[in-house]
C-alpha cells in the first residue's frame, strides 16, 4: 500500500462525514481542503482518517464521492484503509450528477442475469430480491439496491445459505464497475 | 450475539446493538459489518444519527448544568420537605 496510489471517500452530501458529521474542509481555488487529523494510533471504526480503495468503493456508497489524500500512519483495514491524516483533494461529480442511478441499474441487471441464468437455484427467492434492488432505483436508494443485488448473489452460490465469499465476489464486481465507469482506473 | 457475516445483521440486530456500537463494545469485526449496514441501509443510518446526536446533546446539557448556590440549595429543601410533609 503506498500513499501516492489514489484514496476514495464517500460522505453525505456537503462533505459531511455520514456517521460522524464531522464536516470535511473542501478544497478551495487555491487548492485541497485542509487536513483532518488525529491524534494515536489509527485503528478500524475507531480512531482515524478513514478512506477506501477503488477495490472497496461498493462497500461504502453514499451521496458525494471525493478524492482524498492521505498522510501520517496508514493502516489496512477490512475494505478501507486507516490514516492519521486526510484531506479532499477533488469530487467526483459524476458520481453524483447520473453516475450512482447508472451503477445502481448496472448492479440490479447483473444479479438479475446471473439468476436467471441458474437452473437448481429457488428462484423466488432470489427473484424476490432482484425486485427489492428494482424498487430501490426510482427512489435514488443506490447503496440499497447495489446491496440487494449483491446479496441476490450470495444467496445463489450458497444455494442454502448466504455465502459471504459470493457476496464479495459481486461487491468486489460492483467495485471495479464504478471505477471504471467514473474512469477511476 | 456474535455477528460472523453481513446477513447476521438485521435492521433489528443493529438497534439492539447501538449502545454497544457507542460505548466501542462491539469487535472489530462486528463494528466493520455495522458500519456497512449503515452505509447500505438509509433508515439504520438516520436512526444511529440521531442516537450519536442525543447522546452528545444530553452529556452537553448535563456539563451546562449551573453551580446551585448554598443559599438556593437551602431554600428548594425547604420547599422539598414541606412538600413531603403535605403528602404525609
Amino acid at each position: 500500500m503506498s500513499m501516492t496510489q489514489p484514496f476514495y471517500k464517500f460522505l453525505a452530501r456537503g462533505a459531511l462525514g455520514p456517521i460522524t458529521e464531522v464536516a470535511w474542509p473542501m478544497p478551495t481555488e487555491a487548492g485541497p481542503g485542509a487536513w483532518l487529523e488525529v491524534s494515536g494510533a489509527a485503528e478500524q471504526c475507531r480512531n482515524g482518517v478513514h478512506v477506501c480503495r477503488a477495490s472497496d468503493l461498493s462497500h461504502w456508497l453514499h451521496e458525494e464521492l471525493w478524492l482524498v489524500e492521505v498522510a501520517g500512519e496508514l493502516c489496512d483495514g477490512r475494505d478501507c484503509v486507516i490514516a492519521t491524516r486526510g484531506r479532499l483533494l477533488q469530487r467526483v461529480d459524476p458520481w453524483s450528477e447520473s453516475g450512482a442511478q447508472r451503477f445502481a441499474e448496472a448492479c440490479r441487471d447483473h444479479a438479475s442475469q446471473l439468476v436467471e441464468r441458474a437452473t437448481s437455484a429457488d428462484l423466488t427467492r432470489l427473484r424476490q430480491m432482484i425486485a427489492d434492488a428494482s424498487a430501490h432505483l426510482p427512489r435514488g436508494n443506490t447503496a440499497l439496491a447495489a446491496y440487494c443485488s449483491a446479496m441476490a448473489v450470495a444467496w445463489l452460490h450458497g444455494g442454502d445459505h448466504f455465502d459471504t465469499a459470493g457476496y464479495r465476489q459481486e461487491r468486489a464486481w460492483q467495485s471495479e464497475l464504478l471505477a471504471r465507469d467514473l474512469s477511476l482506473l | 450475539m456474535k455477528i460472523t457475516n453481513l446477513v447476521d445483521l438485521s435492521c433489528k440486530t443493529l438497534t439492539e446493538l447501538v449502545t454497544e456500537y457507542m460505548h466501542g463494545a462491539l469487535t472489530a469485526e462486528e463494528r466493520v459489518y455495522f458500519e456497512q449496514h449503515l452505509h447500505a441501509c438509509t433508515g439504520c443510518m438516520t436512526y444511529v444519527v440521531q442516537m450519536r446526536r442525543t447522546i452528545e446533546l444530553s452529556a452537553r446539557a448535563h456539563q451546562n448544568d449551573a453551580p446551585v448556590a448554598p443559599t438556593d440549595r437551602a431554600a428548594l429543601l425547604d420547599i422539598y420537605r414541606s412538600w413531603q410533609s403535605k403528602r404525609t
